[in-house]
């Protein structure tokens, strides 16, 4: 492998893979932790992309007001379809996220004078550097992490597990979803700004359903519950089509093999509900530990039978 | 009084699951349902604590009428329940499940959530200490790390009661908490309901089908048949009445000869 090549990969790690885990990372606040499968998250991303491409092309802004701007608008389009969905069973939810997904790409797609229609947008500024790619996703992962051990996030998987108990603790589920709905609104909007921000061109056809369900097989890959679970899938299945660039149209059979026999064997997902935190990695490390001090043991009685 | 009843009735279609039910439990009481399968005394929870909304009657709780109030506000208000058919949440561990009862009334915002501010930090700790403390009542400390469902039956029974008097309700409603439980434990379980009324003073409304859960903890006993009120009273006199024992062993059944009073079962 080349230098070049790695050089590559790295960039496209961070350009590409880690901001639409920003995107997903929503995804995660609605699907992993609360359970509602929205298969309009991408088109929530769009429309933050749009917002901060559109004030930094036509009216200049700098990005500490694009980025909020988005975050915004982000929360607002979250909200709207929040609003529907809380009243609507769980299966209904997907249906309505993905009429409301579609139909925000086909409204960007067919408003050729704003928003540049099939042919995309194209020239906005170029605002972030690597590391401040890095920096954000990292923010944005402490945030919900922090956010998964609050009430929030326990009101989350009550909701998740049991809506009918959870009520019955007191917790006000709609309220909750509403929540849930604008704050992944904002997270996949955020990642909507860096999007655009760093590839420099826009295309609302890249953000229809097909994104969005992607990012659900990520989150179920990586393990419902787990953050940690949901990032590392991130990182994996946005770098395997990369890596496997080289065998054509195979990499897409590669790629779904790779899903199935996860969702074969292992339905709870790669992490299963566990987060891949100190005490984890510790217990982790001391199996290993333990298991290696068993085979110098054996190794080493080998050598005295020898002897 | 703390819950009052009047006139109760709900219907499903055609089926008339609860028809004309009014009782009353005070604070520092005891009241049991029994009744025959189906008889409709899971419909009266699930009425009181706002799962259905009733079709006719009034629900007062502490004087204010809660009919068509939604689950949570019910909740908020001091009412708390288990569940038959257990109902913990998968995915938190035992120690979560039983903050998630003390999380509605805690009152961070997500930003503070976000960033755990002192505010965020202070509030759980202290639901912590006591849902640790509500975990140490029922037994279970040694546990709290564990997912529920890694438990034995028993013993998940004991994390919904905790979860269910964490929040210091004022009427707490147990739904069949003594199903499943072998000699033993039942002794452990009686004696620890009756701890629990001491020690918090709340009202307890339980349904239960083992009479000497029924006998020995309650000063009051209500017999719910097919929707009715068919009598209340103390447990000896609802025991010996002709009516409930038809109910519950059939008329000429050859149990009716031998057995004169419920007591004995």
């Amino acid at each position: 492998m080349s230098a070049a090549y790695m050089n590559y990969l790295f960039s496209f790690l961070i350009n590409n893979v880690f901001i639409l885990m920003i995107g997903m990372l929503g995804v995660y606040v609605l699907t992993g932790l609360t359970g509602m499968f929205s298969m309009g998250q991408a088109a929530v991303m769009a429309v933050g992309g749009y917002t901060a491409a559109m004030l930094s092309k036509f009216l200049g802004m700098p990005l500490f007001i694009t980025m909020p701007a988005a975050v915004s608008v982000g929360a607002l389009f979250g909200f709207l379809i929040g609003i529907p969905a809380v009243k609507l069973r769980r299966d209904y939810v997907a249906i309505v996220s993905l009429g409301f997904g579609e139909a925000l790409v086909a409204f960007l797609n067919n408003s050729a004078s704003i928003t540049g229609g099939a042919l995309g947008l194209t020239a906005i500024p170029k605002y972030t550097t690597k590391p401040m790619i890095v920096v954000i996703l990292l923010l944005t992962i402490i945030f919900i992490w922090n956010l998964k051990k609050s009430r929030f996030g326990r009101e989350c998987i009550a909701i998740k597990s049991d809506e009918l108990a959870a009520a019955s603790m007191g917790i006000n589920v709609a309220r909750v979803k509403l929540l849930v709905f604008t704050l992944a609104g904002a997270i996949s909007a955020l990642g909507g700004s860096l999007y655009v921000h760093t590839t420099r061109y826009l295309d609302s056809a890249a953000f229809g359903w097909d994104q969005s369900s992607m990012w659900i097989v990520i989150v179920f890959f990586g393990g419902v519950n787990s953050l940690t679970g949901s990032i590392f899938a991130g990182i994996i299945l946005g770098l395997i089509p990369e890596i496997l660039r080289f065998s054509n149209e195979l990499r897409i059979v590669i790629y779904c093999i790779v899903v199935l026999f996860i969702v074969n064997f292992r339905p709870q997902g790669l992490f299963g509900e566990t987060e891949l935190d100190w005490k984890t990695m510790k217990r982790i490390a001391l199996a290993l530990a333990g298991s290696f001090r068993r085979l110098f043991r054996l190794f080493q009685g080998q050598r005295q039978e020898q002897g | 009084m703390l819950l009052e009843i009047d006139n109760l009735a709900k219907s499903f279609g055609g089926v008339n699951a609860v028809r004309d039910v009014s009782l009353s439990v005070d604070s520092d009481q005891i009241v049991s349902i029994i009744g025959p399968n189906g008889a409709g005394k899971t419909t009266i929870f699930n009425l009181i604590s706002g799962i259905y909304e009733a079709d006719a009657g009034k629900i007062l709780f502490m004087g204010r009428n809660i009919v068509g109030k939604p689950q949570h506000e019910i909740a908020g208000m001091g009412v708390s329940r288990t569940f038959q058919n257990i109902r913990l949440f998968k995915g938190l561990t035992v120690l979560e499940n039983v903050m998630t009862a003390l999380d509605a009334g805690s009152n961070y915002s997500v930003f503070s959530a976000m960033l755990t501010l002192p505010h965020k930090r202070r509030t759980d700790k202290a639901n912590m200490l006591h849902a640790l403390e509500a975990l140490e009542i029922v037994g279970l400390t040694e546990y709290k790390d564990e997912q529920p469902s890694n438990l034995p039956y028993g013993l998940q029974r004991r994390v919904e009661l905790a979860r269910a008097i964490v929040s210091k309700p004022k009427l707490l409603m147990l739904d069949e908490p003594a199903a499943g439980l072998n000699p033993s434990e039942l002794a452990a379980f009686i004696s620890l309901i009756a701890e629990l009324k001491q020690r918090f003073h709340f009202g307890i409304l339980v349904i239960e089908h083992r009479m000497q859960v029924v006998n020995e903890l309650s000063e009051c006993i209500y017999v719910i048949n097919f929707g009715n009120l068919l009598t209340h009273g103390n447990p000896k006199d609802v025991c010996n009445d002709p009516e409930v024992i038809k109910a519950y062993i059939g008329e000429d059944g050859n149990g009716a000869k031998d057995q004169k009073s419920l007591c004995q079962l």
